[in-house]
């Protein structure tokens, strides 16, 4: 596409030459049919938006202010992992907390979004630190679809952390393979929740790939424990369960979050204290669902 | 020259199904404004109708169908009260069709939930009905021939019907599906259709969590017919368009949270095979749903009770930990001579929280707080908590204790049982002395407002005689506000701080 119309676009055009040559050929080969599957994503997000990038102007003088301080972060870490004394093992009941949403930092930590942002729904969410030294993830989850003849349901609101990260801006993850189960110590409003962990993966085929398992709140002014073994976690990709299970990757894990979408119209509050990993000698490191393959869920038979 | 260029438009039309003269219309605006002054010679008008070839034409016909809906509600967004509402409904409305009733629920339930105040357009939809959208699905417009268009608008017209004449209830929702499986005994022409058209029907039928409903409607399918014979037609989805509306069909069903059983299994076999997309759902469902469904620790009963009293009990029995905790359910026209409102209030506590209201100094307030949201399944509703300030130097003495405890110095410093000091055993607690606050009974009343939380306190008065001295606050959140969390643990996280 971009090699035909260079020829017809005359010298003083230039700049549109370069806009050309740079939109990748996807953008005309838009399939017009929503059941269509498409492998490649454009972003871990999966949604169509290419990654944001700076200006190279920019982006230099952005690289240069963020030199120095990254440069000492660098520094620091490499002094931590020389000084480290990893856990080789854990014993039962060793704990971890993760997050304690006692201070405000710890809440703005986590980022949150709804189908309205997406423009897929009218839902509402946010997520703030209470005078209870808590977080609460509160909104209004609404039901109404969209008209855009495509959307089917809607009415979901998540909260998740931001994707931890080395100096220079580096994605990294949590090494969870110790533990075997987390620990959550909400009080809720009887709705299910879920939560939804995300490992760094390379690939593509890959990014979409989430473990999920409920939490379910009973309601009320009593705070609750739930304790959820990572066994329990299925896997699914873009949303949609997989056939083949598997344990959940705990040494990549790089994003957790929890997400409200349930049947009922209306708000929904979520007071979180903490969340810790645990290592418990009772659960079993066997996956909660069947392993083997069934030569009918492959469809071949 | 307008309308006589919207004729020759039409002419045209006609031959690639008429579908979409609301698109001809905007076309032929353009169209006439390029062309001369004179008649358009037949030419031109056979090169645009090329343009405007019939795949082009239907789906463009959904976007403009799509606009025109929006432009509608947006219409009816900005218009005032006093405003007389034109609707600019035009009459080539291919899709406009069935009784008015009907259109007119379908109406209020868009704009009730788009708009902030419906009652105010109410009177402005009697006059006027809105396109009821398509029961086929909107993915894959190219595939909808006006054959399907008819055949859907046919199955609509039998359930309308029958909702009509013998009204919409489970039996009459078999009977319309019998009704069509009797007449077409031999092809099942249309079964698509007819499924596609009942599946959207369900709500209004009330059958949309019934599993014999679905199965019947299953059968509409022809047996034995589209089974695939060979791995080839498997892979390629023999019969698509079916095996898509049994998938959906099942979609529906996950949706409304209903599972298959093995009868249904069979159905789908007989009809599809063993191997066909639509089974491999089925298998999946079976697998997954039955394994979600006994998960909850808390449980929640299949069909909620219709009864708000009932319902109120549910939901306070969820939420309460102490196992002694007495319910009760107080009618406030019974308690008092001059209640301000006709409810009910169902209330909750146990002797240990009595007992804690008895120990409370009269001195110090107890706050009443609320409402509070709670759900089960589908259904909503607000509660309310009689609460005081927590019991913090006992919460704070167990913290220590706990602590001590924990430490690795103390740990093989074992105490005597004779040298114990008596005050250094750690206090045992309550489930309702929290760090946020002591609760000491929770309520739901049917309308949620301050009188009946306030003939819930004067009742509680009766078995807490304690209460009627000690003041009490009513700190009660209005539903515009944002919800705010129970209690307040500063107090006690200020002292640990020391």
């Amino acid at each position: 596409m971009s090699t035909q119309s260079q020829r017809f676009i005359s010298v003083k055009n230039k700049k549109i030459i370069l806009t050309l040559l740079v939109v990748p050929s996807r953008n005309f080969t838009i399939s017009q049919r929503a059941s269509s599957v498409i492998i490649y994503q454009r972003n871990k997000k999966g949604t169509d938006e290419p990654p944001k990038k700076l200006p190279f102007r920019k982006a230099l003088i952005e690289g240069f202010k963020q030199f120095g301080p990254e440069s000492k972060k660098f520094i620091q870490e490499q002094k931590e992992a020389y000084a480290f004394n990893p856990m080789l093992s854990a014993e039962h009941g060793n704990y971890e907390v993760l997050y304690r949403f006692d201070k405000k930092a710890e809440v703005d930590r986590w980022i949150v979004s709804t189908d309205k942002d997406y423009k897929g729904g009218e839902s509402s969410a946010n997520f703030t630190f209470t005078k209870n030294r808590t977080g609460l993830f509160h909104g209004y989850l609404c039901k109404e679809v969209p008209k855009d003849g495509v959307t089917k349901y809607a009415g979901y609101a998540n909260i998740s952390n931001l994707t931890p990260r080395k100096s220079f801006n580096r994605e990294t993850h949590w090494d969870w393979s110790l533990y075997n189960c987390m620990l959550f110590r909400v009080r809720g409003d009887g709705r299910p929740y879920v939560i939804v962990l995300g490992c760094k993966f390379d690939y593509d085929v890959n990014w979409l790939n989430r473990w999920s398992c409920p939490l379910f709140t009973r309601g009320g002014p009593y705070w609750q424990i739930a304790k959820i073994p990572f066994s329990k976690f299925y896997i699914s990709h873009h949303g949609r369960i997989q056939d083949r299970q598997e344990y959940p990757i705990l040494s990549l894990v790089n994003s957790l979050g929890i997400t409200v979408m349930d049947a009922a119209e209306g708000p929904f509050a979520l007071e979180i204290d903490s969340i810790s990993l645990m290592y418990d000698i009772n659960l079993t490191g066997k996956h909660a669902y069947e392993l083997y393959q069934d030569k009918n869920y492959e469809g071949q038979n | 020259m307008f309308i006589e260029g919207y004729k020759m438009l039409k002419l045209c039309f006609k031959k690639c199904g008429a579908l979409c003269i609301n698109d001809a219309l905007l076309a032929s605006i353009k169209i006439v404004a390029d062309t001369p002054v004179q008649p358009v010679a037949w030419n031109t008008w056979n090169d645009k109708r090329k343009q405007l070839s019939f795949s082009y034409c239907q789906s463009r016909f959904y976007q403009v169908r799509r606009l025109h809906v929006s432009a509608i509600i947006n219409n009816l967004k900005d218009k005032k009260q006093s405003d007389p509402i034109i609707i600019n409904k035009k009459p080539e409305d291919v899709m406009v069709q069935s009784g008015n009733e009907e259109s007119v629920t379908e109406t209020e339930r868009t704009t009730s939930s788009a708009v902030g105040k419906p009652q105010i357009f109410k009177q402005a939809q009697l006059s006027q009905p809105l396109v009821r959208p398509s029961s086929l699905p909107d993915h894959d417009p190219k595939r909808i021939t006006e054959e399907s268009r008819k055949l859907e608008r046919k199955a609509r017209a039998v359930f309308d019907k029958i909702a009509t004449e013998k009204g919409a209830s489970k039996p009459t929702f078999i009977y319309a599906i019998n009704e069509y499986i009797s007449k077409d005994t031999l092809y099942r022409r249309g079964a698509l259709e007819f499924i596609y058209a009942g599946l959207s029907e369900m709500k209004r039928f009330g059958v949309n969590r019934d599993l014999t409903a679905y199965k019947a409607l299953i059968q509409c399918f022809p047996e034995e017919k589209m089974i695939p014979r060979n791995v080839w037609q498997v892979e390629f989805m023999h019969y698509p368009r079916q095996q898509q509306c049994g998938i959906d069909l099942m979609e529906q069903m996950e949706q409304s949270a209903v599972i298959p059983d093995d009868e249904f299994g069979v159905l789908l076999k007989n009809r599809f095979g063993s191997t066909a997309h639509v089974t491999r759902k089925y298998r999946r469902m079976m697998y997954w749903l039955p394994k979600f469904k006994n998960m909850n620790p808390y449980p929640v009963p299949y069909d909620m009770p219709n009864d708000p009293i009932e319902l109120a009990l549910l939901m306070l029995k969820r939420m309460c930990v102490d196992e002694k905790t007495k319910y009760n359910v107080i009618k406030t026209v019974e308690m008092e001579d001059s209640p301000e409102e006709d409810t009910f209030i169902v209330s909750a506590q146990s002797p240990t929280q009595q007992q804690l209201i008895s120990q409370h100094k009269t001195g110090q307030p107890l706050f009443v707080e609320g409402p509070f949201p709670v759900y089960m399944r589908y259904v909503g509703k607000r509660y309310f908590l009689l609460r005081g300030e927590p019991n913090i130097n006992s919460l704070m003495k167990q913290k220590k204790l706990e602590e001590e405890e924990e430490k690795e110095e103390n740990l093989f410093e074992w105490v005597n049982f004779y040298e114990e000091n008596y005050k250094e055993i750690k206090p045992v607690l309550s489930v309702h002395e929290q760090e946020d606050s002591t609760i000491l009974g929770l309520c739901i009343t049917g309308t949620s407002t301050k009188s009946s939380v306030v003939a819930w306190i004067r009742w509680l008065e009766k078995s807490n005689p304690n209460l009627a001295q000690t003041p009490v606050l009513f700190k009660l959140i209005s539903p515009n506000s944002e919800t705010d969390v129970i209690g307040d643990n500063r107090p006690f996280t200020e002292l640990k701080k020391l």
